[in-house]
């Protein structure tokens, strides 16, 4: 974590939001894997939990190394007014962002499940999560905005409003349960 | 019985199961406990000793004559897996003996393999409890693990909300480790 804020810190262009959005969702599913580590007793399947997150996990970081990519790409054409480039690249970057929304989002909903179950002991630790979650799927949607240049009738958009919708839902029944 | 639910009964068999119809002379079971065996074969090969692909086809091929062969000397059928892993081993080390003109040490060319062949057949018993999971249970933990689907598309392509599809992994998980231990305490020693 340290190494990471030294570098979205930097004056180097990347890492930036994409991995700073990554990292709060990541963040997410640790504290939903250590709730589950520590609600064994009471919640039988919390090892499906713990799988689902480390899944989930993988996979934000594997899209955090394309988002970087995608998102050097877009800023290198937009920098040098490459049209073709320009059109070739931002799309992607669109879509890298949106697959971060789709991860926050689901990360969300596996932490109202394991509020749900786990040991109420941690259930604020369980909102904290889909919070966090919830942040990095507004961000992931927000991204996807500003790669699609504000274009809103475009179907990633209109996906990306539905995953923040159900990241916040989450998030928010789990804040009306304290 | 249709071919269909002839070649669906025989891909739920166990592996004992197999063996025995195999050895009654059954070309449809032999197929199977080839389509079984052969990744879990050409793993063992190519990544535990490192065989090029033409080697490990080499490999592949004679590992299976020779359980054709052989099968009758099998003493326990439950122990199919392990046989077929040590006599894979043997033919790995003699390809590579072969391929270096000098007489390599047996302990090198182990090094490591251990703990390649542990996470193989690890990889192979989660694959022979995903099949004798229900087929919903295996189709969502395929959907998830495998494919990197998110809830909303599994939610969609079962027709099922979103929000439940956590617990339902969840679920089809902890019956995955029922099967497997299961598997585990059933297991014989080789």
């Amino acid at each position: 974590m340290e190494r990471l804020l030294t570098r979205v810190s930097s004056a180097e262009r990347t890492p930036a939001a994409g991995s700073a959005a990554t990292a709060a969702a990541a963040l997410a599913a640790a504290l939903i894997t250590k709730v589950a580590r520590r609600s064994r007793e009471v919640w039988p399947e919390a090892g499906g939990a713990i799988a689902q997150a480390a899944a989930l996990d993988s996979r934000l970081w594997v899209n955090a190394a394309a988002l970087e990519m995608s998102y050097e790409a877009a800023t290198d054409a937009l920098e040098t007014s490459n049209q073709p480039r320009i059109a070739e690249t931002l799309p992607q970057a669109a879509e890298d962002s949106l697959e971060l929304a789709r991860i926050a989002a689901d990360l969300a909903e596996l932490a109202l499940e394991a509020g749900h179950r786990c040991d109420q002991a941690h259930h604020a630790d369980m909102t904290v999560a889909a919070v966090l979650a919830e942040a990095a799927a507004r961000a992931g949607a927000l991204l996807v905005a500003v790669n699609l240049l504000s274009r809103t009738d475009d179907s990633r958009s209109s996906e990306a409003r539905l995953l923040v919708a159900r990241a916040e839902t989450a998030a928010e029944t789990l804040a009306s349960e304290r | 019985m249709e071919f269909h639910q002839r070649m669906t009964a025989l891909s739920t068999a166990t592996d004992a199961g197999l063996v025995a119809r195999c050895r009654d002379g059954d070309d449809d079971a032999w197929e199977e406990l080839v389509r079984r065996f052969s990744r879990y074969v050409l793993a063992i090969a190519q990544q535990a000793y490192r065989l090029s692909p033409a080697d490990a086809e080499d490999v592949f091929q004679e590992v299976f004559a020779r359980t054709y062969e052989r099968l009758g000397d099998l003493r326990n059928d439950e122990a199919v897996r392990p046989w077929i892993a040590q006599l894979t081993r043997r033919l790995c080390i003699d390809r590579i003996r072969a391929g270096s003109r000098e007489s390599a040490d047996p302990e090198a060319l182990e090094a490591g393999v251990d703990d390649s062949l542990d996470r193989l057949d690890e990889a192979l018993s989660v694959q022979e409890a995903m099949l004798a999971m229900p087929d919903n249970c295996r189709d969502i933990l395929d959907r998830f693990f495998r494919r990197d689907e998110s809830y909303a598309v599994i939610g969609t392509a079962l027709g099922l909300p979103s929000g439940t599809i956590a617990s339902r992994i969840s679920r089809c998980l902890a019956k995955l480790r029922e099967q497997l231990e299961g598997r585990e305490h059933a297991r014989p020693t080789s």
